[in-house]
């Protein structure tokens, strides 16, 4: 599905053509319908701007905490950590939610029973 | 300051965790444990806590790994005091009411040994026993200008 949106840069008007995927953009439409009663093309312009709002402001928070992770790291890199402490630490990161590890240890005892 | 290990914070380190949003929590709790092994802090963990990380680490109970878990668990008791866990302890874990049965018993091991402060990223269950002893994240102890991005605001984000 090819749409229209119009960004407007000072005084210029810019069209700007670009591309969706047609079933996600049959699910926009069914939202507008059950929202709205229809698919009006102004809140069609509502959405798409508040999407590229959001999609900034996620990608903008992604490149800051990025950041603040490598400067975290690099203390690691720069502090003489104890020989003894380096070796604990494990070869790769591994993304665990805070919280969910008696979750894992349920599961993995589990499966151990099967 | 005696500081009491939980579970999670050897999990951060021996797993090398990052949160969800990609921000290395190992990197605090390597930090602090560094300083307990450099003899700034005094520091105490729960047998508990490697029975969990031995699981966490050798899921498959495979031999060969076995072997590595056994040298990881060793490593720590080269820093850190081991607490028992005693008929005592497990007697006032299930009396304790405030908590969930495995966190009573971290916070019953931690009373136990006279610890000063439970060092944890569970704040949002253990802070019901914050009148008896002091609940911290690694972050609040690590004093490093440089972790100030994971300070209190992270504190509140954990906590929620």
């Amino acid at each position: 599905m090819v749409i229209n949106a119009h960004s407007c840069v000072v005084v210029r008007l810019a069209r700007q053509s670009l591309e969706i995927d047609d079933d996600l953009w049959q699910l926009f439409l069914k939202k507008l319908v059950d929202v709205y009663g229809s698919a009006y093309a102004s809140k069609k312009k509502e959405a798409i701007n508040e999407a590229i709002k959001m999609w900034l402001d996620i990608k903008e928070e992604q490149r800051r905490g990025a950041s603040e992770s490598e400067e975290l790291r690099k203390l690691v890199e720069d502090r003489e950590i104890s020989p003894a402490v380096l070796k604990l630490l494990g070869k790769n990161e591994t993304m665990i939610p805070v919280g969910l590890e008696s979750k894992i240890v349920a599961e993995v005892l589990k499966a151990r029973m099967c | 300051m005696h500081l009491y290990v939980d579970t999670d914070i050897l999990v951060d380190v021996v797993l090398k965790r990052i949160d969800n949003k990609g921000t290395p929590l190992w990197v605090s709790s390597t930090l602090l444990l560094d300083e307990i092994y450099k003899g700034k802090h005094e520091g105490s963990a729960s047998i508990l806590s490697f029975y969990i990380l031995s699981v966490l680490l050798n899921p498959k109970d495979s031999k060969s790994q076995d072997l590595v878990v056994r040298e990881e668990i060793r490593g720590f008791t080269e820093f850190l005091k081991i607490a028992d866990l005693t008929k005592d302890i497990l007697e006032q874990s299930l009396n304790e009411k405030r908590l969930t049965f495995e966190d009573a018993v971290q916070f019953k091991t931690a009373k136990k040994t006279g610890a000063e402060a439970l060092v944890t990223r569970n704040l949002h269950h253990l802070s019901r026993v914050k009148d008896e002893v002091e609940v911290l994240l690694p972050e609040e102890i690590v004093t490093l200008q440089s972790l100030k991005c994971m300070g209190p605001t992270e504190r509140n984000v954990t906590a929620s």
